[in-house]
């Protein structure tokens, strides 16, 4: 029998999914940012807010940001995932606002993945 | 945490317990400011809220441990109800780093229109009062990244105003 943790976790597996499978229809790119407790312990709300700045000042369109729960083990956290239109999302960790500009400018912008922050 | 980042938390709470509407109330008075934040949803289990504020592994209410923890590590007072339907956290702080109202609360941008909240913050040096379900009206387009920067700034704005630098 599952927990109401596991349950939660797959529900906001199959929200991401979900909304992933919307995206390739409507062609946006998607970013997910973990914001489970541990997440806010470090620093996801300033990892989302560097998404929306760096996103805003190069007037990028097409781009939809969004919170979800928990993305991974603590000591990955903050965590995000950037999806881009019919393409299976990229899981980063360990992030701060100077390696969202990498991500925005690399992999939102320029469709390669900065593999050095990617996790499983 | 901050406060700011408690305000997330408790959010996120409302969302996990379906709320639609969260009343979130900010006030500073002299040296303290206090938080409330109530919300219209299913409410999370009594025995799940003591499991965490036992410190035991629980599947909710860890947020709501540190911020009584931190609450009361800075002088203040912390209390919870939750009757079956609806949630109310109050939290008072002495001193606190409050973060960014405006750049939590970007964070529950998608689920304005499921979920909407008012957001009230007064102090001493005045009130402002703050609706999400009034963004379309005031800002024009909802669904843009440069909407949710000028809503952040206007929030932060106001924060600024009343509670000095953040």
């Amino acid at each position: 029998m599952k927990s109401i943790a596991d349950i939660n976790a797959i529900r906001e597996q199959m929200r991401s999914k979900v909304l992933i499978r919307d995206n390739a229809k409507d062609g946006e790119t998607h970013v997910f940012v973990g914001m489970g407790t541990s997440g806010l312990e470090h620093g996801a709300v300033e990892v989302f807010n560097a998404f929306v700045d760096e996103i805003s000042s190069r007037c990028i369109k097409n781009v939809r940001i969004s919170r979800t729960g928990s993305l991974g083990k603590s000591e990955i956290e903050p965590v995000a995932e950037v999806a881009l239109p019919g393409e299976a999302p990229v899981r980063y960790g360990n992030l701060t606002p100077d390696k969202v500009k990498e991500i925005v400018e690399n992999h939102v912008v320029g469709g390669k993945p900065v593999s050095a922050y990617v996790v499983k | 945490m901050k406060l700011s980042e408690h305000l997330v938390d408790l959010m996120q709470n409302a969302v996990d317990a379906c709320a639609k509407h969260v009343l979130i109330m900010i006030s500073g008075a002299g040296d303290a400011i206090s938080l409330t934040v109530q919300d219209d949803g299913e409410g999370i289990k009594s025995s799940e809220v003591e499991k965490a504020m036992r410190g035991e592994k629980a599947p909710r209410g860890r947020g709501l441990l540190l911020l009584k923890e931190e609450a009361e590590r800075n002088g203040g007072k912390f209390a919870y109800s939750s009757a079956g339907k609806g949630t109310s956290i109050e939290a008072e702080f002495r001193f606190p780093e409050m973060g960014k109202i405006g750049d939590a609360l970007l964070v529950f941008w998608q689920e304005f229109g499921i979920m909407d909240f008012t957001l009230s913050m007064t102090s001493d040096k005045g009130v402002f009062v703050f609706d999400s379900r009034l963004i379309s009206e005031k800002y024009g387009r909802k669904d843009d990244v440069q909407t949710m920067v000028k809503v952040r700034k206007d929030v932060n704005y106001a924060q600024t105003n009343l509670y000095g630098g953040i």
